[in-house]
């Protein structure tokens, strides 16, 4: 045996030694489970201390993320001009194909526009984004969790939807001063009220950390099979409706899996929509 | 076996009367907890690697582990706990839960010093194999207890491949460091 280690050794085994290590290790092991079980059940403030100390790690992150997000950058670019022919071929017949849309689209605008006004029907609620960088990503197994570089000075709150250019990421679930956290749509606690696009059949998108979450409670009814589109349905008053999620990835007896349109592992900027929810309350006269 | 010959008692750091003669060595003693601390924050950055999801792999792990194996003395229960909150923090997971895990695999590692100091590094990777395994097997226990819900483990056995694969590329320069700090020759 090494005779190098003996100062350290001695040091480590000294009676004295050996009775703070034990003590300190049986202390943090008594602190680690009391932290767990307030956490679980919400005594304490270990919500609001978790989110201070968030306020301090996210500039952190932030300087941290800049380079690596520069190499992200610059990795896309490389990989986009290596087929850059073959992705412009492809965007020349995608643009035809969504000129046509456009016109469709108008139209239908148009005669949308014209029925609202004959029926009254009451325009929705504003909603308004904020747009924010990710700076850190939960990384662990357990759960599915995105940091953002923006928190309630710029008018990020708790239970706000998080949207990218193509479709919902998840919702906000703690909201620090500079900082804030996305519960992604796969997290195990993510529940969205959703519904089918086509048959307005609804359901809740249940996560359980893997990348395909859960149809629950879809209506036995319900006629799904794969390619469905789905939306969030706005009930509960949480989300906007008409937020596109995803679509349907694999049916089968006992479980409908959706496929989300947004690629959560490779997101670098979203948006925050400010909604403001339906309320039976008249907010500018009082109750 | 004859002992190896150390080749000086001074340069180790937070040892000895030759301590002082290095000048820096208050910083030296800080330095395993600031690299595990930047292998933690590094672990919660949106790399975005294809094909692994949002998994990552638990950098902050490899470090706990080679630094209680290398230098206990450096890497001490509070270190490992406190470096397992800010994991729990980023990551947005029951607070507690990385901070349990990362003490007990500073015990594990610091007990296992006898047998491992010295041994080819390949014994010392199936090591670490054994002690990701235990350390996702605990985490996964902990989860479901707390979620009271089955969790699904695929997740944490593919953090672990991760993990276990990239372990060279990280290990060798903490090893490389902490020889440095210990002034050895690579075991």
């Amino acid at each position: 045996m090494r005779r190098s280690n003996k100062p350290l050794a001695s040091r480590m085994a000294s009676p004295m030694g050996l009775l703070f290590n034990r003590f300190a290790f049986a202390f943090l092991l008594a602190l680690g489970l009391t932290l767990l079980v307030a956490g679980r059940s919400g005594i304490g403030p270990v919500e609001q201390v978790r989110t201070g100390l968030l306020d301090v790690l996210a500039p952190v992150l932030d300087v941290i993320s800049r380079p690596v997000s520069a190499i992200n950058d610059l990795a896309t670019e490389v990989e986009q001009l290596s087929r850059v022919y073959e992705e412009n071929d492809r965007l020349r017949q995608e643009n035809a194909r969504l000129l046509h849309w456009q016109a469709a689209a108008r139209a239908l605008e148009r005669d949308n526009a014209q029925y609202r006004r004959l029926l009254n029907v009451r325009a929705r609620s504003d909603v308004t984004y904020i747009t924010a960088r990710v700076v850190g990503e939960s990384g662990g197994p357990f759960v599915k969790t995105l940091l953002l570089a923006a928190g309630e000075r710029d008018g990020v709150e708790p239970d706000q939807a998080v949207v990218s250019e193509l479709g919902l990421v998840g919702r906000i679930t703690e909201a620090g001063r500079n900082a804030a956290r996305i519960l992604l749509i796969t997290d195990l606690n993510s529940r969205i009220p959703v519904m089918l696009e086509g048959s307005r059949r609804r359901a809740i998108l249940s996560g359980d950390n893997s990348g395909r979450p859960l149809l629950a409670f879809l209506e036995a009814e319900a006629e799904v099979q794969p390619g469905d589109r789905v939306v969030t349905s706005g009930h509960g008053g949480m989300l906007p409706p008409g937020l596109v999620v995803g679509v349907v990835a694999s049916v089968t007896e006992n479980q409908v899996r959706l496929r989300p349109f947004v690629d959560l592992a490779r997101l670098e900027r979203v948006n925050v929509l400010r909604y403001r929810r339906p309320s039976l309350v008249n907010d500018r006269n009082g109750p | 076996m004859r002992p190896r010959r150390r080749k000086s008692a001074s340069k180790r750091i937070g040892d000895g009367p030759g301590l002082p003669q290095l000048g820096f060595w208050r910083l030296g003693l800080a330095i395993p907890g600031l690299v595990s601390l930047v292998l933690v924050l590094l672990g919660s950055l949106p790399i975005g690697v294809p094909f692994l999801g949002p998994v990552l792999p638990a950098f902050g792990l490899i470090a706990v582990h080679v630094f209680a194996l290398q230098r206990p003395d450096l890497m001490p229960h509070w270190l490992a706990f406190g470096l397992g909150l800010v994991t729990d923090l980023l990551s947005g997971g029951p607070l507690g839960l990385t901070a349990l895990v990362f003490l007990g695999v500073q015990a594990l590692s610091a007990s296992q010093r006898r047998v491992l100091i010295g041994r080819p590094f390949v014994l010392g990777w199936a090591a670490f194999v054994a002690v990701a395994l235990a350390a996702a097997g605990v985490s996964w226990l902990i989860a479901c207890v707390y979620f009271l819900d089955f969790v699904n483990p695929v997740a944490a056995l593919l953090q672990v491949a991760v993990t276990v694969t990239l372990f060279p590329l990280v290990a060798a320069p903490l090893l490389l460091l902490s020889h440095r700090m210990t002034g050895q020759a690579f075991a």
